[in-house]
């Protein structure tokens, strides 16, 4: 069956040295996502912070429907 | 339709013919919706073979390298690949006077967020995954973990 739907997603987690990138790399796909939602792609944003292990993680998500 | 398996990127050829289109022939007035977008941006982002991009604009075409975070070895490793610029979204400090120092000309990143997103849009529709991972490679930075996931729904799975 020819598939309908293709989804990406990417996951970056900050842990130790990293957490100094974490806020330009969020930036920087919520500017990527803001583009991404305006060609009418489906753009899921997700951030978050674990204040245990002092870990922050972005996911992107990204979803099309396929050309036929 | 293009197939989303034949040789080299789709991407660099579907956007190289838009380019002709916009560069080379300016006085062409029949264009898409498409094509209109791409002049409204004045840049076009073809992604080539080793991760790095071919940015296409008014002035001319330029060898680019992108990443989120520049270090300084970045800007001498785009330097030894060939790249006159690199877009960042953070120039450490210790990479700020390299690239001067080099010839490596810096670009904003969000100047070029929208072809980027068109880049990204054609890349998942074309199915083409392995380059997305080596773009979002490229782009992030070498300290946090990545990890990348693609799936294809059909039929019944659709959402």
């Amino acid at each position: 069956m020819i598939p309908s739907t293709a989804s990406f997603s990417v996951e970056t987690v900050f842990v130790g040295d990293a957490a100094k990138y974490f806020e330009d790399v969020l930036e920087l796909f919520s500017a990527i996502a803001t583009k991404t939602s305006d060609l009418g792609i489906y753009t899921s944003l997700k951030s978050t912070s674990d204040p245990r292990w002092k870990e922050r993680k972005v996911v992107l998500e990204l979803r099309t429907e396929l050309p036929k | 339709m293009r197939s989303p398996r034949h040789g080299g990127l789709g991407v660099a050829e579907t956007f190289g013919k838009f380019r002709g289109l916009l560069f080379s022939s300016p006085s062409r007035r029949c264009v898409g919706v498409r094509d209109i977008y791409y002049a409204l941006n004045k840049a076009v982002l073809r992604l080539l073979e080793d991760g790095s991009f071919l940015l296409a604009a008014e002035g001319g075409e330029t060898k680019l390298r992108i990443r989120s975070v520049a270090t300084g070895d970045d800007v001498l490793k785009a330097k030894a690949s060939g790249a006159e610029a690199l877009a960042a979204k953070l120039l450490l400090p210790e990479a700020a006077e390299a690239p001067a120092k080099v010839g490596v000309k810096l670009i904003n990143i969000q100047d070029i967020a929208d072809p980027l997103a068109l880049v990204i849009k054609e890349l998942l529709r074309g199915r083409r995954p392995e380059l997305l991972t080596r773009l979002f490679q490229e782009l992030l930075p070498d300290a946090a973990v990545r990890s990348y996931s693609y799936t294809e729904y059909a039929g019944v799975f659709d959402r």
